[in-house]
Parts: structure tokens; C-alpha cells; sequence
């Protein structure tokens, strides 16, 4: 087996190689650690392998709840991993559960402070990395869609679900972590960039010991062996939490296909131009159901939603929907 | 041959078939009620016209969750007729045992009259009493009579000779004047004019001369089924 030596990128903490196959990429975890973006830098030998086992760990994780990932398996190396080639989105997409780091100083929130239900931010990944808003990514085409945008903080919502309920079974709390989308060759989106606590802040739920990348911002701890010990919580099997039902709310707007005639909508349109309204150019009546459902997860709530949609709330030869999940 | 009318809640025209069953047929006709899945060893089943379950979401969309559909099913699926008339055919599109759907009128108006029709195809279970080309008149009587499919649909309904009644003239929007059409077999049939409605000749009333044109849909049934029977 040989090292491709061709790198493709590389990062402050990865490096990217071709793969064996041309849509796969191996992803190389080096021991740097940055923070403060790049302002503080140190080697931290073993923290390659340690960021990649982690991240393997929770690209599993996703995986099998059905989370589409580009993690493909292990690499020939402890220190690499085998991606699908992605075509990334230049979003840092952060989810909040408790008050940390620089949602505190944007808005004065006490450190630690839980929040009412999870929040999703963007950042753009540019220089200083600033936050941006929704219309300004739209404004920008840092998504193809805007229906891209709206799976994108519907999966960031999922995964949250997941972690919580993961580390929670293992006496850890997820307080927030950063994710990174991309686009694979057939435009599907898929979570990229990497899952190690580098990118998460995980608190023991009973010390409130630090257990991620904010021992090394504030130096509290060595990186390495606050690593390895969260490795260890994490590979020790646990009873699963019993899944716990929650009620979810959605709205499932419904209306007639392109290209079908809809004869009320017709009609309701001529009564508006014979109101005085001609500067109505178009008009399509539907119908709008506001759906409460009780499920396991917000994926399986989407998943029977959908499917709701499609068999009974709309008939598809004449009607599209919309499924709008509340956060 | 014994006939089974399914009953849905808010069905309204299931009497007059049991009564062309019963009347002009001389069989026996039972109702099978929309919770129950025994179709009681029935020969052929008969969606009936009316208004299932109030119309709600859209005409026949609750009415095909019936547990008696499930049942319908599986007789349409191995061979067994079934005839869907208004609200039926409606039925029939929703539980995709035809395809297409019916959308609002064009009208916008529920379209209560008579209207001719053309009979394209004479094969099917429920037509093959009349000559193909014959011009019949039947009672309309409906809301959601727009038959709508995609373009490639509509081609293969016309290219297998699946639609077997046209309406002669523009009357509710349907794509090429579609009026009824049976799956590929031709044992499920879907129309929206009522042939139960015009069994006997009757003196001019309601501005028609009700001539029994509506006796061919039934009479072809008894004859293909007398033909399975020998």
C-alpha cells in the first residue's frame, strides 16, 4: 500500500488526499491544534488518531439513524478516514443547546445557561468566519436552493437529537457543535468535515468537567488526555436510553402541480381582476394542515410525515407538498 | 351472479344499483359495508355514486382507507370485476386501482344533466353489450368530473384503448373529453355518467328521452360473466 502523496487540500487540523476510487477522498486528522482562528497553535501528538476514532465513531453514529454522511470507513492509517468527495457548502452550521463561547458575548447570555429549544446559526467560512444571516446565504448562492437551506437546518436539528441522546446516555452533555454540508457528484447533501471534539463542547453532566476543545482555548487540561479519556466513555457500552415519544408540530401546505389547471384557483383569480386587482399576475388556492405527531425522533417524524403527505394528504398526480417541521 | 354494492358513509346511489342489479339483471344483489373486508363471495363489486365521507380532503380520498377497499383490492387484482360509477370512479383513481385523478369541474358548477357519449371501446367487462363508435346517453350528475393525468399516462390510456366512454362534447374539463376508462385487464371500469340512472325507457322527463342506454353497462357484465361461467 502506498501514501498518495498528491494532496488536494489541507487545513489547519486535515489533510485531504485522492482515494482509491475517483468520487472517494482520504481525509488525514493531523496532531495540530489551532484556536482562537489560528491565533493560538500547538502539536499535540497522538491527537490525529485520537480526532479520527472519534469522528469515525460518530460518522457511524449518523449513519446507521440515517443521516446521509460522506464517511465511508476507516483508512489505511489510525490517523485517516475515507470520505465521499464532496463539493463543500462554505457554512459553518453551529446548533446550540446551552450558552457557550460567542453566543455569551453576542447577547449577553449567562455562560452555561440552557437554552428554551436547540438554535441554529450560520456562519460564513471566510475570512473571521462571520455570522450570516439565511437571506444573505441566499443573496450570496451559498446553496444551490432554498430548499437546500431549509434540509440543511432540519438535518442539523436531526443530528442534534442524536448527540444529545447519545453523550446523555454516557453522563456527557452536548452543550453545542459545529457541522459542515456538502454536495456529493449527484447534488445530494450529505454532512462532510469532521465530528471530533474540536467541534463540539461537551461538559460531564455531573463535574462539569471539560471534556472538548476548550481545554486547549483555555488551557484547563492536556488536550490529548482529555481526548483519550472521552474516547474511552464513548467506546464503553451503554444500556440505550428507552426512546423517549415527543410531540412535534409541522404544516404540510398542499396545492396543484405545474402544468395542472386548477379551475378554483382560475376562478378565484378572474374574481380578482374583476375586483380591480389586474396587477394579480398568479394565484394558486391549496390546502394547509397543521399536523401534531407524536414520534421517537425528529427523523422519524419526518420520515411519517412525508409519507403522510405523499399517500393521503396530497395525491400526487395532481398536487405537490410542502413539509415545513417546527423547530 | 351475485353482485356486491359497497356502501360507504355518505354513498347515495347505491340503491339504484342494487335495483339494476335486482330489477334489470334479475341477480342477487347484496351491500357490503365499508368496515367489513368479507366481500360475502360476491361475483362483481359496485362502487356506487354520492359523496363518501362528505367529499373531505378530496372525493373518494377517505373512502379508499376503508377496510373494505383492501379487500376490493385484491378481488381487482385477481381478475374479479369492479365497476366505480361517479364517486366510485373517483374511488377507484385515489386507491390507484385506475390511474389519473378527477379535479373540480372546469365549470366550477355541479354538473346535473344528460349527456352523450361515445363508446370507444366495446371490450371491456362493463361494455362489451354496445357496438364500439355507439352514441348512448346517460345522466351526469357531479362536481369533480375533470379527469386529469400526465401526458404520458393520457398517451398509454389511448395507445391500449383504455378509454371506454367518451363524452361527445366538452362537458367538465377532462383531457380529451375522457368520460370513463378501465385498467389494463378491462376488468376495472371507472366512469362518471350513470348508466343505473337510465334503465328504462320512460316518457321525456327532465328535457330527456330516457331510452335504457344505461342497461348495456350491466347487461355486459352478466354476458361476460355467463361467458366465464360456461
Amino acid at each position: 500500500m502506498t501514501v498518495a502523496t498528491e494532496i488536494l487540500a489541507e487545513g489547519k487540523t486535515k489533510i485531504l488526499r485522492p482515494g482509491n476510487q475517483p468520487d472517494e477522498v482520504l481525509v488525514e486528522y493531523k496532531d495540530a491544534a489551532t484556536a482562537f482562528n489560528g491565533k493560538k497553535y500547538a502539536e499535540i501528538p497522538g491527537k490525529g488518531e485520537l480526532n479520527a476514532k472519534i469522528s469515525g465513531l460518530l460518522f457511524q453514529l449518523l449513519e446507521a439513524s440515517g443521516i446521509p454522511t460522506c464517511f465511508i470507513g476507516g483508512g489505511s492509517r489510525p490517523t485517516e478516514l475515507v470520505y465521499k468527495r464532496l463539493t463543500m457548502i462554505p457554512l459553518e452550521v453551529v446548533v446550540r443547546n446551552y450558552a457557550y463561547g460567542s453566543v455569551v458575548k453576542r447577547f449577553n447570555f449567562d455562560e452555561g445557561m440552557p437554552f428554551h429549544k436547540p438554535l441554529v446559526e450560520f456562519f460564513h467560512k471566510t475570512n473571521d468566519d462571520p455570522q450570516i444571516t439565511e437571506d444573505m446565504i441566499l443573496e450570496l448562492n451559498l446553496v444551490p436552493t432554498e430548499s437546500v437551506l431549509e434540509s440543511i437546518k432540519l438535518l442539523a436539528l436531526q443530528i442534534n437529537e442524536l448527540f444529545v441522546a447519545y453523550f446523555s446516555a454516557r453522563g456527557i452533555r452536548c452543550a453545542d457543535f459545529k457541522l459542515e454540508f456538502g454536495l456529493d457528484k449527484n447534488g445530494h447533501l450529505l454532512l462532510g468535515d469532521e465530528l471530533s471534539p474540536d467541534n463540539f463542547r461537551l461538559r460531564d453532566q455531573q463535574t462539569g468537567a471539560v471534556l472538548d476543545k476548550d481545554v486547549f482555548r483555555l488551557d484547563l487540561a492536556d488536550l490529548a488526555e482529555t481526548y483519550r479519556t472521552l474516547l474511552q466513555r464513548l467506546e464503553q457500552p451503554v444500556a440505550a436510553n428507552a426512546a423517549r415519544k415527543q410531540m412535534y408540530q409541522a404544516e404540510v401546505l398542499v396545492h396543484s402541480r405545474k402544468n395542472i389547471l386548477n379551475p378554483e384557483s382560475k376562478a378565484i383569480l378572474e374574481g380578482v381582476h374583476t375586483l380591480g386587482y389586474g396587477n394579480v399576475q398568479a394565484l394558486n388556492a391549496g390546502k394547509r394542515f397543521s399536523v401534531k405527531i407524536e414520534a421517537d425522533s425528529l427523523i422519524e417524524a419526518e420520515q411519517q410525515l412525508k409519507k403522510l403527505a405523499e399517500t393521503v394528504l396530497s395525491n400526487p398526480v395532481i398536487e405537490d407538498y410542502e413539509l415545513r417541521i417546527k423547530r | 351472479m351475485k353482485f356486491g354494492v359497497v356502501v360507504f358513509p355518505g354513498s347515495n346511489c347505491e340503491r339504484d344499483m342494487s335495483d339494476a342489479v335486482k330489477l334489470h339483471l334479475k341477480e342477487e344483489a347484496v351491500f357490503l359495508w365499508h368496515d367489513d373486508t368479507d366481500l360475502q363471495g360476491v361475483d362483481c363489486v359496485l362502487l356506487p355514486g354520492g359523496f363518501s365521507y362528505g367529499d373531505y380532503l378530496r372525493s373518494g380520498a377517505i373512502a379508499r382507507f376503508s377496510p373494505v377497499m383492501d379487500s376490493v383490492r385484491a378481488f381487482a387484482e385477481k381478475g374479479g370485476p369492479v365497476l366505480g360509477i361517479c364517486n366510485g370512479f373517483q374511488v377507484l383513481t385515489e386507491a390507484h386501482l385506475l390511474p389519473g385523478a378527477l379535479m373540480r369541474n372546469t365549470s366550477l358548477k355541479f354538473q346535473c344533466n344528460h349527456v352523450d357519449l361515445i363508446v370507444e371501446n366495446n371490450r371491456s367487462l362493463f361494455s362489451n353489450a354496445y357496438q364500439a363508435g355507439q352514441r348512448i346517453r346517460l345522466p351526469i350528475a357531479h362536481a369533480d368530473g375533470n379527469y386529469v393525468a400526465d401526458a404520458d399516462v393520457i398517451q398509454r390510456l389511448e395507445d391500449n384503448h383504455q378509454v371506454v366512454f367518451r363524452y361527445a362534447e366538452e362537458v367538465n374539463g377532462s383531457v380529451n373529453r375522457i368520460a370513463g376508462i378501465c385498467n389494463e385487464k378491462g376488468n376495472v371500469v371507472g366512469m362518471m355518467p350513470h348508466p343505473e340512472r337510465n334503465l328504462w325507457p320512460a316518457a321525456e322527463s327532465h328535457g330527456a328521452n330516457w331510452n335504457g342506454d344505461g342497461r348495456g353497462v350491466f347487461d355486459s357484465i352478466l354476458k361476460a360473466g355467463l361467458q366465464a361461467l360456461k
